[in-house]
Formats: structure tokens, sequence, C-alpha cells
């Protein structure tokens, strides 16, 4: 395995040989790439599942919920007290 | 570009506190950088938990503004169901130990002149040995440690 950059890369070879280790590679960092000796690189990565609807969609979905629900959210002056608060420093 | 959000970025998303259309916008639908789910340490997921669960206790204690347990109950569910599915957040086995040479390395070079936060360093360090190239915060002193670090941030 080579970890000098910022992709994970694996050869072939570990490829045949350690399977597990580069799916624990994948499911720690994402991906991982496989480098053959002809210098074909191929990339592993989980099959992302299809999504039914959009992010922003689902979000506001998810916040008009919330408003039903009582929440009535701060305004940007409460800022640095939802930093505190985050933070764990109030 | 893999990306690396801390709790703060996520408790505003998942409580629409100030700052969630940005969050929604740099991490959502439109965002053309984020290729990879983004990753959750166990440690990032108890921080937001806890997070949004003393946001419903520092709302009971006056001002306009409310979060209701009912409110934070499916905003939380929400957060486990997207991890559970892996789209766009993906728990990631990261143990301390993992962490703990950039976590040293972090705090030797900067704690002593800035006065970084444990939970700043941990989230920067965990970015770092994820191979995050991006950092995004609200909280300015989380990024002053990612910029200071090397990585992009909001």
């Amino acid at each position: 395995m080579s970890d000098m950059s910022t992709v994970t890369t694996f050869t072939l070879r570990d490829l045949n040989r350690q399977p597990a280790k580069i799916l624990a590679a994948v499911r720690k960092f994402g991906s991982v790439e496989v480098r053959t000796r002809n210098g074909e690189i191929f990339t592993i990565a989980p099959k992302e599942e299809r999504r039914k609807k959009s992010f922003s969609k689902h979000f506001q979905a998810l916040w008009a919920k919330q408003r039903a629900l009582g929440l009535v959210p701060p305004t940007e002056d409460e800022n640095e007290r939802i930093n505190r608060i985050i933070a764990g420093e109030e | 570009m893999k990306t690396y959000v801390d709790a703060n970025l996520l408790v505003r998303l998942y409580l629409q506190l100030p700052g969630h259309l940005e969050a929604l916008e740099q991490i959502g639908d439109k965002s053309k950088d984020l290729t990879t789910p983004l990753p959750m340490t166990d440690l990032l997921r108890f921080e937001v938990l806890n997070a949004i669960h003393r946001m419903v206790f520092e709302s009971r204690s006056g001002g306009q503004w409310r979060v209701t347990p009912e409110a934070a109950a499916i905003g939380l569910a929400d957060l486990e169901d997207q991890i559970v599915r892996g789209v766009r957040l993906r728990c990631v086995p990261l143990s301390l130990a993992d962490i703990e040479p950039e976590f040293a390395s972090l705090t030797a070079r900067f704690t002593a002149k800035h006065g970084f936060r444990t939970y700043d360093i941990i989230h920067v360090a965990s970015a770092i040995t994820l191979r995050c190239r991006r950092f995004l915060s609200f909280d300015a002193k989380a990024n002053k440690l990612a910029k200071l670090a090397g990585l992009l941030t909001n």
C-alpha cells in the first residue's frame, strides 16, 4: 500500500492477496486506487444508493416538519452563543 | 474533492440554525466539489448528538428561539438515517490511535501560540488522517486551525 499522497494506492498483487485490507481502506477513506504494472489505475469505491429526491428538497421537508413541531430558529445575532453551545463552552 | 465537516456545520444544518442554507449549499446537490460521502467519525457523531440535545436545554433559558425535543428528535432520526444509508454521510472507523500522530503534531505546532481547543484539533487531525482536502465549519477557531494545517476552508 502506498499512502504518501491524498489517495491510497494498492497494487494488483495487494488486490489478489489482501482483498479484506483493501475493503477496510475503502471503508476508511471512501475510495482507493489499484495500479497495475502497465500503469492502468482503477478506483474502488462503495456503490452509492440511488437518491429518490434531492438533498435540498429533503432538508426543506425536514425543516418544515421541525417548524411544525415548534422549532423557532435563532437569528444571526445569536451566532456567537450558538457557537459556544455547540463547542460545549456555555 | 474529499471534504470533512465538523459538528458546528452539521448541527446548524439539522436544526436550521443561522448558516443552514449556506451549509446546504456547500454540501448539497449543487456542490460540484463533493464527490464522496462526508466522513462521520464516532467522536463527530457523539458531539453532534450531544450538541443537538444541548440546544433543546439552552433554548429553555429564555430568548426568542426555541428547539423543542420533538424537533430535535426528528433531526437526529434523519441524521442517523443518512448515516445508515451512507449516501451523503458515511461512518468511518477512525480510532483515537489513528489520529494521534496528527493530533500530536497539530497541538505541538499551534496550540501554545493560538490556544486551540481539543475538539477542534481532533476534527482537523481526523480530516488530515482521512486525507480530506477541504474542511467546512462555521466556527472561526476551527477554520483558523484548518487553514494553518493546509486544508481548504469555506
